[in-house]
């Protein structure tokens, strides 16, 4: 497992001590327990049970789960099914999920039908959970209730029929503003989460050292929100001056949350334009590190060409100048207090 | 050539396929080219053609618009035979 970023629970003789449809409905305490750390710490949490779909609601209503759950998939076929698709509805790695059911048959079968994947007993996730030290930050516990803001954002681009004119409703706002101290915590959790969308060429903690070594660099940060709720800070650029008006962007993480069309570019753009981030020219390498591809097409949609024979990129400012963003998206400036 | 590359690039934005002209930039805030729309077409390239394509092509000037593709896959199939 990389970073538990999702568990997915079976309900059955895992959440529950027996079978809810058969009334057993106690909960396990360790179970209880478990489920309200996950919480604690912005893990998000999903269902995934062979019971018939209409199980759920009464199962919500009794246990009071109806903000638990970020995803629920509930009918007779097969789990990995389930699980599959609720991976695929989060847009979550398998690297990053973990399944727990409390038999290991389960455990077993999940594991050989999807690669990657951690299964384990609510013991394991236990002791993983005990044994975590890792940074919880205001976003990072918001994070579910952003889930399902998000899910409600996709439930209203169903329902809208121009997905254009659905952007234009959520009143998408971008604020970018110069790095403060206190956004270590989240820099360094973007910097370590953000798989797609990260540079990725400084190990994080050399990448986090450098934020806060003395010396002449540029850090801007953008905040993102829209109708459905506040996404907090989503992205950071990191920019060394390079002499002869050049700047080499040392980290550059986007988070996945910009998925919507055009965001993630409308973001990188708003960083780049910040008034602490002008420069003539941006040069970076580009290091592929099994998954950041998607940054690779970003850096190509904002203009950064390709430097023949090595693995840096380059943009000049006039292209970034004359670049034309999505009329969804509105990018607000805020410059240095003092 | 050019049917096929359009037809992907209409696919990959979820156009009908004829909506996209040669020339159209793909990189416009009115195209809806986003990362990950592009890297589903970069994929679909390289299953199509049976090509592998190189970070080092991931070149904006290559990508501009169905007709710079069409050139740029046309040499590299050219390259290979």
């Amino acid at each position: 497992m990389r970073i538990l970023k999702l568990v997915i629970w079976d309900l059955d003789e895992t959440i529950l001590t027996g079978i809810f449809e058969e009334g057993d409905e106690e909960i396990n305490p360790t179970a209880s327990k478990v489920m309200r750390l996950l919480n604690e710490r912005g893990i998000l949490q999903a269902l995934a049970t062979q019971n018939p779909p209409d199980v759920i609601p009464a199962a919500n209503e009794k246990f009071g789960w109806s903000e638990l759950f970020v995803q629920v998939e509930a009918d007779l076929g097969p789990k990995a099914k389930k699980v599959r698709r609720i991976l695929d509805a989060l847009g979550i790695n398998p690297l990053d999920t973990a399944f727990v059911d409390e038999d290991p048959f389960e455990r077993g079968s999940i594991s050989a039908q999807i690669a990657e994947i951690t299964t384990c007993s609510i013991a394991d996730l236990e002791a993983y959970l005990e044994g975590d030290s890792s940074i919880v930050t205001e976003e990072a516990r918001r994070r579910p209730q952003m889930y399902r803001e998000q899910q409600s954002r996709t439930r209203g681009e169903e329902n809208t029929s121009e997905y254009d004119d659905f952007l234009r409703s959520c009143n998408i706002q971008i604020t970018v503003r110069p790095y403060l101290p206190g956004d270590a915590m989240r820099a360094e959790e973007l910097l370590t989460r953000t798989h797609r969308m990260n540079l990725g060429v400084l190990p994080v903690d050399e990448a986090v050292a450098r934020l806060s070594r003395p010396g002449e660099h540029h850090v801007v940060v953008a905040e993102m929100k829209d109708i459905y709720g506040d996404m907090g800070r989503c992205g950071i650029v990191h920019l060394t001056p390079d002499g002869g008006g050049e700047a080499i962007i040392e980290s550059l993480a986007i988070s996945c949350r910009t998925r919507a069309r055009g965001l993630s570019l409308a973001m990188l753009v708003g960083l780049l334009s910040h008034s602490d981030a002008q420069f003539e020219r941006y040069r970076c390498r580009y290091v592929f590190n099994g998954s950041n591809r998607p940054l690779r097409m970003l850096l190509m949609g904002a203009g950064f060409k390709p430097q023949p024979g090595t693995d840096e990129v380059v943009l000049d400012s006039d292209q970034l100048e004359s670049m034309e963003l999505p009329d969804w998206v509105q990018i607000d400036y805020q410059l240095a207090c003092g | 050539m050019e049917d096929t590359v359009a037809r992907l690039v209409a696919s990959t934005l979820g156009k009908k396929p004829g909506s996209v002209r040669p020339d159209d930039p793909l990189f416009s805030s009115q195209a809806g080219f986003d990362s990950f729309s592009l890297m589903e077409l970069v994929l679909l390239l390289e299953d199509t053609f049976e090509l592998s394509i190189p970070d080092q092509d991931l070149d904006p000037d290559i990508f501009h618009s169905v007709n710079t593709i069409v050139s740029y896959v046309q040499d590299r199939l050219d390259q290979r035979d």
